[in-house]
């Protein structure tokens, strides 16, 4: 069995269409992973039960059915803590189904590079640090108190509504890591469907200024193409 | 009164009125028949004490009226004879009765009963009055007319109990023709199919297997179409997905990426709402899979979300949520729903509008209603503002497809709920109409 370092280093990539397995192995490759191709999920999960995987890909049609399916039995292995499932089944009642069948993420087809790699960057940050049961995160003099639901820079506090408070928890739970519109909407508003105007870009901007009014310093950054990252300047991951 | 009662009614009741008429005619010949016997018997009586006075004279004639009067006729007949001066000679009565004149056939009354009488002078100067009573023929018409009266009223009966069966049997197969017809319109109708009840060959087997024939027809027609609508959604995303990933390895500028990747996320926006509305209309008022949801909160949480959008375009976004306002839904799809309603009215509207999302309970119903202060639409747009790719032509310029309405609809029936454009004084709203979760389970 390989180490648990190795197993940080190498993704599983089920998919059957040999375009979209090079791009899933591209974005894997250039966020320095190892992508391992697997054409069909009998085969992925044969690659699971020799070696463990940080993450797995999986494609939701598959020539051997639904991957939602079986989720379950590649779990089993024991060698993939998380899933991410990419399909052209796009409908939000395909997302919870296959969210309900132990998917950890759903990302729907066709979908910018970008996307894909901010939600890699993610799942594999949750399972590299576990999730956060920390009462208390701190980036240089900016603290949050995630129970108490309050947030400072030194001694002052910086007064936020309910919802920023989540859009700054979220933010400070994947620091250093690029988030999508797509997930930021998911994530903190639990909405799963695109909408039309750019209510996150709003959100997101007025959040940027009053933390930048209140430290004087920038925190949240655009990361171009994806979305944005939150956290000191030089913390991108 | 059911129609199938009336008809079968009338159908029952012809043959009385036919029968009634019958009965009339054959009553008035049966009156001028006895009427007729009983004159034949006066004549023929008349005759014989004619005959009689004329062969053995006034004598004979008295005696025989006399043995008449002694013995009493079986008949009940009267008899009297009187002399030139109007003494009376013999007889059963005291006297001439009244009414009675010679040479002519009167009706009388002796004893209060009917009589026919007639009487002749004979050639002495005699008066001779014979009287025959009609008592046994009135017996006979009226027994007549009661057994007829009898079987009419059997007949009433009859038709009428028949009319009731037939009309009873008539309503509980319409009733069961409509309750299948009304599955139809309900979640997975498609599948419904008529009731056989009766042997091949009738005229309603007939009328059940056409209208098979036609919901076969009808659901092939849907199947093909939804299948169609996954199938160029689904098989569209393949292909987009593959630009998208080339778009990437190709040396682009920002600004053209971003283009290019903004006409793709449009695209893609289209053939979700196209997928999402061929899906709903599936699932219309199927109520598996939904789960209480408080359409005040959710509504609180998108006015959040929208406020400063609407801020930043000089707009307000406001509510106005009533308690107790939960419908058993998919939190998703009504959050997408309402998302529509107020992008619609951010996107038709201008600095200083207002979008109010109105949500209170009515009874067992729930209503939505977002509204807007902006310029509203034309009736022409209104008739059509639900279909499928409907646009104004002052919005033409807007982004769009026109299917944010039709989705909006669609996400209503998906509820077994009702989307409207009520006429408005100014501006525009939509209104949604859904039961309350606790009407669901009354």
């Amino acid at each position: 069995m390989a180490s648990e370092d190795e197993a940080q280093e190498r993704i599983l990539v089920v998919e059957d269409d040999a375009d979209m397995a090079a791009a899933l192995s591209n974005a894997c490759a250039e966020l320095g992973f190892e992508p391992v191709l697997a054409a069909s999920m009998a085969e992925g999960i044969a690659f699971a039960a020799r070696q463990p995987f940080a993450l797995a890909i999986l494609d939701r049609m598959l020539p051997d059915g639904d991957s939602a399916d079986t989720i379950a039995r590649l779990r089993a292995t024991g060698s993939v803590p998380h899933v991410l499932m990419v399909s052209a089944l796009a409908h939000a009642g395909h997302r919870v189904h296959g969210l309900d069948r132990g998917a950890d993420d759903y990302l729907a087809k066709p979908f910018a590079p970008e996307e894909l790699r901010a939600r890699i960057r993610a799942l594999v940050r949750r399972g590299r640090q576990g999730q956060g049961d920390t009462d208390f995160l701190v980036f240089d003099g900016l603290q949050i108190h995630v129970k108490a639901r309050t947030v400072h820079h030194d001694a002052d506090h910086i007064a936020l509504s309910p919802k920023e408070f989540d859009l700054i928890l979220y933010f400070a739970r994947n620091a250093g890591t690029p988030l999508s519109r797509m997930q930021l909407l998911e994530h903190v508003w639990n909405l799963h469907f695109d909408p039309q105007t750019n209510v996150v870009d709003v959100h997101v901007g007025r959040l940027r200024r009053k933390l930048q009014s209140q430290t004087g310093r920038a925190w949240i950054h655009t990361a171009r193409g994806a979305g944005y990252w939150f956290g000191p300047e030089d913390a991108l991951g | 009164m059911s129609g199938t009662f009336r008809t079968a009614l009338l159908v029952g009741l012809a043959p009385l009125v036919f029968a009634v008429v019958g009965v009339v005619i054959v009553d008035a010949q049966l009156r001028g028949q006895l009427q007729a016997a009983a004159q034949d018997r006066l004549a023929a009586e008349l005759q014989g004490f004619g005959a009689l006075y004329d062969q053995r004279r006034i004598v004979a004639l008295r005696e025989a009226i006399a043995y008449r009067a002694a013995v009493g006729d079986p008949a009940g007949s009267h008899y009297v004879l009187t002399d030139r001066q109007g003494g009376l000679l013999a007889g059963t009565l005291e006297a001439w009765p009244d009414g009675l004149v010679p040479g002519e056939t009167e009706h009388l009354s002796i004893g209060g009963v009917r009589y026919l009488g007639q009487a002749e002078t004979l050639r002495g100067g005699f008066d001779l009055g014979v009287a025959v009573s009609l008592e046994r023929d009135g017996q006979t018409q009226k027994t007549m007319r009661g057994v007829f009266a009898a079987f009419g009223a059997l007949m009433l009966g009859g038709a009428l109990l028949a009319a009731w069966l037939m009309a009873l049997q008539a309503r509980a197969r319409t009733a069961r023709l409509n309750a299948a017809l009304g599955r139809v319109g309900g979640p997975g109708g498609m599948a419904q199919r008529m009731p056989r009840e009766d042997p091949p060959g009738t005229e309603h087997a007939a009328l059940a297997r056409n209208i098979d024939a036609m919901l076969d027809r009808i659901a092939h027609l849907f199947d093909a179409h939804q299948r169609l609508g996954n199938a160029v959604a689904h098989e569209m995303r393949t292909p987009l997905a593959r630009i998208r990933a080339r778009l990437d390895s190709l040396d682009l500028e920002d600004a053209a990426r971003a283009g290019l990747d903004e006409e793709i996320r449009t695209t893609i926006r289209l053939f979700d709402s196209l997928l999402s509305i061929a899906q709903m209309d599936v699932e219309a008022g199927n109520t598996a899979g939904l789960v209480p949801v408080d359409l005040s909160a959710l509504c609180e949480g998108l006015i959040e979300l929208y406020a400063p959008v609407a801020e930043d375009a000089g707009q307000t976004v406001t509510g106005n949520l009533g308690a107790d306002a939960t419908i058993l839904g998919d939190a998703q799809l009504l959050s997408q729903m309402v998302s529509n309603l107020i992008e619609n009215g951010l996107k038709y509207t201008g600095p200083g509008d207002v979008i109010t999302v109105n949500v209170q309970r009515k009874g067992v119903k729930v209503l939505l209603r977002v509204s807007d202060t902006g310029p509203g639409i034309d009736a022409a747009l209104r008739a059509r503002l639900f279909a499928p790719f409907a646009r104004g032509e002052a919005t033409r310029a807007k982004p769009g497809h026109g299917l944010g309405l039709s989705l909006v609809r669609a996400i209503a029936l998906r509820h077994g709920a009702t989307a409207r454009a009520p006429e408005t004084e100014k501006g525009f709203a939509i209104e949604v109409e859904a039961l309350h979760f606790s009407a669901r389970y009354q």
